[in-house]
C-alpha cells in the first residue's frame, strides 16, 4: 500500500475513522546530547501496512530514534520525512498534525483522572468554554475506546486499572487523532505475558487496517512473535536495515544486536546443600494491603542458604505486598519474619539490612536509584557494616567507579546524577549496589525489566552465582521462563495468597494456570 | 542537566545584579541622585571601617541562620519560622543570663546559649513534628509559631524582664551584665567572628563529610528510595528541622549577648527572612552562604545608613532587598515545589502501591 500524498494534512477531527498509513523514510538521522552520539547516521524506509521493529541492546538508541520520529527530539542531522512530509525536527505538535502518535514506554497518562478525562486531556478539539458535559465525555471516550480495542469501563479511574488495561487506553489515546504512523516504545516492558499476545494481536490488526506501526523491543521471542521487519541498532549506529523477519534467524538477529561481545551464559543451576540453614522464613505472615495489590495473607515460607525461589502470579496478586512486608517498608499485621534466625517481625529496614538484606525495588525511578543524587550518592545510600556517623567522600566515589565498572555500567563520571544513564544502566547501577559479597537474602523484583539480552543474561547469572555463594534468593518476575531458568521453586501467589508450588521441572501450562485459576495444579 | 553546577553558581549573580539595575532604575526614574545613592550604597556597606563593622555585624545572623535553613532546604522542607526560632532562643538565653546575673560568666554564658538553643530547636520541632508524623505544611506552620513568637517577646519585654530602670523606653528587657557580653555594641568581636568560622567549618564538614549530610541530601530528593535503602526519612526531617532551629536560636542568643546586650519588641525585624533568601541565593553551600551572608547584610548596613546622608528614604534599599527575594523565589520555588510535589506524589504511591507512578523525570531527563 503506497502512501497517499496529502499536502493538507491538518486535524484529523476526533472521531474520524482513521486515515490510511503513512511511510516513514528517515536519512542519516543523528543526535548528539553533548559529546555523546545517541544516533548516528541512522537511515532507513518504513512502509505503511507493517510491523516494524526497532531492536537493540540498552543505550542503542531505539528510545532515542522513537522519539527523533514523534519530534520530542530534534536530530542533530538527517532528514525525516512521514509520507511526502519532510518533519522540520524537534516539534510534536508536527509530528502529531502528520499523523505520528507515540505510546511511552512510561504511561502519560495521569493516574487520578477517569478514563474518559484521560482521553479529554489529549483532544486536540475540546474547547475549555465550550459545550462540555459528562454525557459527552463518555460518549466520545465509548467511541475512542471501542475504536482503540480497549474493553473498559469510561468511567474507570486510570490509577486503578490493570497495567495491559491502561495501556489499551494509552492507545485508544494515541488512536484518537486518527494517526498514520503509530510508535510504542517498548510497549512489552511492563506487561505480564498473556497480555502480550493480546497487544500483539491488536499491533498486527492495525497493520493490517493500513497504519505504519513502529515497535521498540528487546527481546527476541518477541521480536518474531509480533514483527513484519526488523531494524537494529547498536551503539546508535544502525546494523540492520529493515529485513523482513523471514529472512532472519534468531541466531542472525542475536549476533546483530549484540555484535561480537560474548553473552555470558548462565551458569547452571546447583542444588542447594541439603542441610544448608533457613536464611528467611516466614510464618503466616499477613502483611497491608495496598489500593492495588492483594494483601499478603497467610504467608509461610522458607528459603534456605543457596536456594533461589520465584514468586509468580499476575501483577497485582499480593507480590509488592509481601515484599515490602519482607523488607520493612510496610508493618506487619500478623505473623513473623525471620532473617538469618533472627526475628525481624518489627525490625526497621536498616536492621534487616544489617542482617544482610539486599533489595531490588520494583520501580528502579523511584525505589532503586535517586534520579537527580549522584550516582557515587545513590551506590552510598544503604549504610554498610562499618559506616560511621563520617564518611570520606573519595573512598566512597572510588567505591562506586569499582562497582559500576565491574558492572559494565555505561556512565561517565560518578559525579553525574543517576537519571543520566539510560534505563538498563540505571538498572545496573542498582545490581552494583545490592549484589555484593555480603549479601544474605536477596530479594530481586522484577530484576531484568527493561534490560536487554546480554543484561538481562548478567543480571541471572548474578542472582546464580549469589546463590552459589550461599546467599538465600526471592526473585519476583512477570517473565516465568527467566524464573524457571534460575530458580529452583517456583510459588504462585492469587490473590494475596501462595496457591501453588512447583519444582523443577517447571512446566508453563501448570504454572500459567495457578496464575490465573488461583489453584494449584 | 549536566550545565546545571554552573548555572547554579551564575544564577544567583545574574539575580543580584539584575535586581540592582531595576531598582537604580526606579530610583532614577523617580527622580532620586542615583550617583548619590550609589556612593551612599558603597560609603554605607563597604565604604570605612564603620561601615564594614555594620555589615559583618549583619553578616553573623544572616550566616548562622541560613546555614540552619539551607539544611532544611536540602532535606526538602521549607522551614520559614527562623524568625520565631532566633526570638525565642534570644528570650531563652537572656533569661538564663538576668536570673543568675552573679555566676560566673565561663558557666553562665554557655549556659544561656545552651538554652537559647536547646530552645530554638524545639520551637522549630514543632512544625517539624506536625509535618512528619501528620504531614501537615511546614511553610505554614513555621510561619504561623513566628506570630506566637513576636507577641511572646512582647510579653517578656514588657513583662516578666521588663526594664527597671524606667528609661522611658518600657519595651526593652534589663540590660546584661558587661562581663556576660560577646561583644560590645558594634555587634563585632574576635569570639563572634570565631564562632562564625566554626559554624562554617562545621556545615562544610556535615554536609560534604558525614553520613547524615549525605543522608538530607538523598531524603530531600528522593524519600521514597532513601528509605528504601534504610534511611529513616522523617528522623532524617526532624534532625534538620532541630538543628535549623538551633542555628536560629543561637543567632537569637548572639543578638542578646553580642551588639544588643538585651532585648527590646521587635528586635533584628526581618532578619530570620532575610536569612532565607541567603540560603536560596548561595543555593545551600556553606562557603557560598557566607559571601552571601556578608552581601546582605552589606544591603542591610547600607540600608541604615543611607536615609542619613541622602533623601532616600529607608524603603528604598527595602526594594532592593524585596526584588532580589522575588528573583530568586520565582527561580527557586519552582524547583521546590517540583520537589515536594515528587516528594508527595512518592509518599501517596508509596501508601497505594500502584504501578501507575513511574517517575516521569528520567523520561524528561533522559532527552
Amino acid at each position: 500500500m503506497q502512501a497517499p500524498p496529502d499536502e493538507n494534512t491538518e486535524h484529523a477531527p476526533a472521531g474520524a475513522p482513521s486515515r490510511a498509513g503513512a511511510a516513514v523514510a528517515c536519512r542519516d538521522v543523528s543526535v548528539r546530547f553533548g559529546d555523546f552520539r545517541a544516533l548516528d547516521g541512522v537511515s532507513g524506509t518504513f512502509p505503511p501496512g507493517k510491523v516494524h521493529v526497532i531492536v537493540g541492546q540498552n543505550g542503542a538508541g531505539k528510545t532515542t530514534f522513537a522519539r527523533v520520529l514523534a519530534g520530542l527530539v530534534e536530530p542533530s542531522g538527517g532528514t525525516v520525512r512521514v509520507g511526502e512530509h519532510l518533519l522540520t525536527g524537534g516539534n510534536v505538535a508536527e509530528s502529531r498534525r502528520q499523523g505520528v502518535e507515540l505510546v511511552h514506554q512510561h504511561f502519560a497518562l495521569p493516574a487520578d483522572f477517569t478514563v474518559a478525562q484521560a482521553l479529554e486531556l489529549f483532544n486536540d478539539e475540546s474547547r475549555p468554554f465550550g459545550g462540555f458535559s459528562k454525557a459527552r465525555l463518555h460518549r466520545r471516550a465509548r467511541t475512542l475506546l471501542e475504536r482503540g480495542g480497549a474493553d473498559v469501563a469510561a468511567d474507570a479511574v486510570i490509577g486503578r486499572l490493570p497495567i495491559e488495561t491502561m495501556q489499551a487506553v494509552e492507545i485508544a489515546r494515541a488512536l484518537a487523532s486518527g494517526p498514520r504512523v503509530l510508535i510504542l516504545d517498548e510497549p512489552t516492558a511492563v506487561l505480564p505475558p498473556p497480555a502480550m499476545r493480546g497487544l500483539f494481536g491488536r499491533l498486527r490488526e492495525l497493520a493490517a487496517a493500513g497504519l505504519c506501526v513502529i515497535v521498540v523491543l528487546h527481546k527476541l521471542d518477541e521480536v518474531f512473535a509480533v514483527a513484519d521487519t526488523v531494524t537494529a541498532l547498536r551503539a546508535g549506529r544502525l546494523v540492520l536495515e529493515p529485513t523482513p523477519i523471514a529472512d532472519l534467524s534468531p541466531a542472525e538477529l542475536s549476533r546483530a544486536i549484540i555484535g561480537d561481545a560474548p553473552v555470558k551464559e548462565v551458569p547452571s543451576v546447583a542444588e542447594p546443600a541439603p542441610d544448608a540453614p533457613a536464611v528467611l522464613s516466614t510464618a503466616r505472615l499477613t502483611a497491608r494491603s495496598g489500593s492495588h495489590d492483594a494483601a499478603a495473607t497467610d504467608v509461610s515460607l522458607e528459603i534456605r542458604a543457596g536456594e533461589i525461589v520465584g514468586v509468580a502470579g499476575v501483577e497485582g496478586n499480593g507480590q509488592r505486598s509481601l515484599v515490602e512486608a519482607l523488607v520493612g517498608m510496610s508493618p506487619l499485621r500478623g505473623g513473623t519474619v525471620s532473617l538469618g534466625g533472627a526475628d525481624v517481625s518489627n525490625a526497621s529496614v536498616r536492621r534487616r539490612r544489617d542482617h544482610g538484606l539486599r533489595v531490588i525495588p520494583f520501580e528502579r525511578n523511584v525505589e532503586g536509584v535517586s534520579l537527580s543524587s549522584a550516582l557515587w550518592e545513590n551506590h552510598a545510600a544503604p549504610r554498610r557494616a562499618g559506616d560511621g556517623p563520617l564518611l570520606n567522600p573519595r573512598a566512597l566515589r572510588e567505591r562506586c567507579r569499582e562497582a559500576l565498572d565491574r558492572w559494565r555500567v555505561a556512565y561517565r563520571s560518578e559525579t553525574q546524577p543517576a537519571g543520566n544513564l539510560s534505563g538498563g544502566n540505571v538498572q545496573k547501577t542498582v545490581l552494583a549496589r545490592e549484589i555484593t559479597g555480603d549479601v544474605r537474602l536477596l530479594i530481586a523484583a522484577h530484576p531484568t525489566r527493561g534490560l536487554d539480552i546480554a543484561a538481562a543474561g548478567d543480571v541471572r547469572a548474578a542472582l546464580v552465582d549469589a546463590a552459589a555463594s550461599g546467599a538465600a534468593v526471592l526473585v519476583v518476575s512477570a517473565d516465568l521462563e527467566e524464573m524457571f531458568e534460575v530458580c529452583h521453586r517456583v510459588l504462585v501467589m492469587f490473590a494475596g495468597r501462595v496457591v501453588a508450588e512447583f519444582d523443577r521441572p517447571f512446566d508453563l501450562d501448570r504454572v500459567g494456570g495457578a496464575m490465573v485459576r488461583g489453584e494449584g495444579a | 542537566m549536566r550545565q546545571l553546577p554552573k548555572l547554579a553558581a551564575a544564577r544567583p549573580v545574574g539575580v543580584i545584579a539584575a535586581s540592582l539595575l531595576l531598582v537604580v532604575g526606579i530610583f532614577a526614574v523617580s527622580g532620586y541622585d542615583v550617583g548619590a545613592i550609589v556612593a551612599g550604597t558603597v560609603d554605607g556597606s563597604v565604604g570605612s571601617a564603620a561601615a564594614w563593622t555594620q555589615t559583618i555585624r549583619w553578616a553573623i545572623p544572616l550566616l548562622i541562620i541560613a546555614l540552619g535553613v539551607g539544611l532544611a532546604f536540602q532535606a526538602g522542607y521549607f522551614n520559614i519560622g527562623a524568625q520565631g526560632q532566633m526570638y525565642v532562643g534570644a528570650i531563652g538565653s537572656l533569661a538564663v543570663g538576668l536570673a543568675w546575673r552573679d555566676g560566673p560568666a565561663l558557666v553562665v554564658v554557655p549556659c544561656a546559649f545552651a538554652v537559647g538553643i536547646a530552645l530554638g530547636a524545639l520551637w522549630s520541632l514543632v512544625p517539624g513534628l506536625l509535618r512528619t508524623r501528620l504531614g501537615a505544611d511546614e511553610v505554614v506552620t513555621s510561619l504561623m509559631m513566628n506570630f506566637i513568637a513576636v507577641l511572646l517577646l512582647e510579653w517578656v519585654c514588657t513583662g516578666p524582664l521588663k526594664s527597671r530602670d524606667g528609661t522611658g523606653q518600657a519595651a526593652t528587657t534589663d540590660p546584661l551584665p558587661a562581663g556576660f557580653r560577646l561583644s560590645d555594641g558594634s555587634g563585632v568581636s574576635p569570639t563572634l567572628l570565631v564562632l562564625c568560622a566554626l559554624l562554617v567549618a562545621g556545615a562544610v564538614i556535615l554536609t560534604g563529610r558525614t553520613r547524615l549530610g549525605l543522608e538530607i541530601r538523598l531524603v530531600g530528593r528522593n524519600p521514597v528510595m532513601a528509605q528504601w535503602m534504610g534511611i529513616r526519612a522523617s528522623r532524617v526531617g526532624l534532625v534538620v528541622f532541630a538543628l535549623s532551629g538551633a542555628a536560629a536560636g543561637l543567632a537569637g542568643a548572639v543578638e542578646a549577648y553580642g551588639p544588643s546586650g538585651g532585648l527590646r519588641v521587635g528586635f533584628s525585624p526581618q532578619v530570620g527572612f532575610m536569612a532565607v533568601i541567603v540560603a536560596l541565593v548561595a543555593a545551600f553551600g556553606p562557603i557560598r552562604t557566607l559571601l552571601a551572608a556578608v552581601f546582605f547584610g552589606a544591603l542591610r548596613a547600607a540600608t541604615i545608613y543611607l536615609p542619613i546622608v541622602s533623601d532616600l528614604p529607608q524603603a528604598g534599599l527595602d526594594m532592593l532587598n524585596g526584588t532580589v527575594a522575588l528573583w530568586i523565589t520565582v527561580s527557586a520555588v519552582p524547583v521546590l515545589l517540583k520537589r515536594r510535589r515528587a516528594r508527595a506524589a512518592a509518599r501517596a504511591g508509596d501508601q497505594s502501591g500502584e504501578p501507575a507512578r513511574r517517575d516521569r523525570e528520567v523520561v524528561s531527563s533522559r532527552g
